[in-house]
């Protein structure tokens, strides 16, 4: 049994110093590993950062995260990732890591993601550059994440969560208005989800959503935005797969 | 367009249009989310709704002074305005259980 905590939309700011990581010392009893869904910080600088890198940094559990939005408005994500690497935080986009736990191999795929809508509501690769570019580079998101998610299985890894700022199903933004659905994710994350294979898919985003959900092709999806989850954050029981010992040993790239 | 607002000698409405705007409480509430986003907290994600002739706020933010701040900006933004609040700050504690994924 695998043990994941998840948490995102913690909108760190330098009065937040100190809030988190209570909860988090708490993390060695009740968790293996520790997702963080994006949106860290509030407007992405450096500076709220290093509030995040000091509340996670150290943790005797490994952290993987990747970024959101608001931790691209500063417009220096490379920056922000940085900090939080030098913290020890495995930063995912389009990439995957593997974490080790009593011999079982945890697969972790991760992208911010980004939005266009749901089946029969979702925005096309039509009319205006910048509309066009809108879908190409939700595309560009999914695709990372099935490729990611294709290379876990091929590393020996009984169980891979999908991790992801914007939400891959309509099911866990319950909750928000539908008119802005279009702007909470996409339909091409759950495609790239169910095409790959997945036991669990977590994302944050939708302050007002709800916390559970399913792709059409079946996995869970979890909404662990800190607003919704209404704790430091939340933990899920897995129960993996068993795979074959001479599978692939290699270690899963992240930056 | 509200026909009995402003002063609009020229009979086009554009005057009238502009001051009716100047007070619409949807423009107002929109306003105030661009401030919200773009200020201090960068918050998107408060429900700002007209109910009557009042306003609600509705949302989480992640701390004390995040709410002191957002009721100030609101404070000034809706001057005039009745304005109703239900702003939690979020949880800082630890889950006491897990979910068993099946």
């Amino acid at each position: 049994m695998i043990r994941v905590a998840a948490v995102g939309d913690i909108h760190m700011g330098l009065d937040s110093q100190g809030l988190l990581r209570p909860a988090f010392d708490t993390l060695p009893g009740c968790a293996d590993l520790l997702l963080l869904a994006g949106d860290l910080t509030r407007h992405g600088t450096p500076e709220e950062a290093r509030v995040v890198a000091e509340e996670v940094g150290g943790l005797p559990v490994p952290v993987v995260a990747v970024l959101g939005n608001h931790d691209h408005h500063d417009e220096k994500p490379e920056e922000v990732a940085a900090v939080l690497r030098a913290a020890g935080v495995r930063v995912l986009e389009g990439q995957s890591t593997v974490v080790e736990v009593d011999g079982a191999r945890i697969g972790v795929a991760g992208t911010k993601g980004f939005g266009g809508g749901f089946v029969g509501r979702s925005g096309s690769e039509f009319g205006e550059p910048l509309m066009k570019e809108f879908i190409r580079y939700s595309r560009r998101c999914a695709d990372g994440l099935r490729t990611a998610l294709d290379e876990l299985a091929g590393q020996g890894c009984g169980t891979r969560v999908a991790l992801t700022h914007f939400s891959p199903v309509p099911d866990t933004l319950a909750g928000e208005p539908p008119e802005i659905y279009p702007f909470l994710g996409s339909y091409l994350l759950a495609e790239a989800i169910d095409t790959a294979g997945a036991d669990l898919a977590v994302h944050g985003h939708a302050h007002a959503g709800t916390e559970h959900g399913m792709t059409s092709g079946g996995v869970p999806v979890r909404n662990v935005a800190q607003p919704v989850i209404r704790r430091a954050f939340s933990v899920y029981h897995l129960h993996g797969h068993e795979v074959p010992t001479t599978a692939s040993a290699s270690v899963g790239t992240f930056g | 367009m509200n026909a009995h607002a402003g002063h609009d000698p020229g009979g086009t409405g554009t005057t009238a249009d502009a001051g009716a705007a100047g007070n619409n409480i949807e423009y107002r509430i929109a306003h105030l989310q661009e401030r919200l986003a773009a200020g201090e907290l960068g918050e998107l994600g408060m429900r700002v709704e007209p109910r009557g002739s009042a306003v609600t706020v509705i949302g989480t933010v992640p701390t004390a002074h995040c709410r002191e701040e957002l009721l100030r900006t609101v404070n000034d933004e809706l001057a005039g305005l009745a304005v109703h609040y239900d702003i939690v700050v979020a949880e800082a504690a630890a889950p006491d259980h897990p979910e068993e994924v099946a």
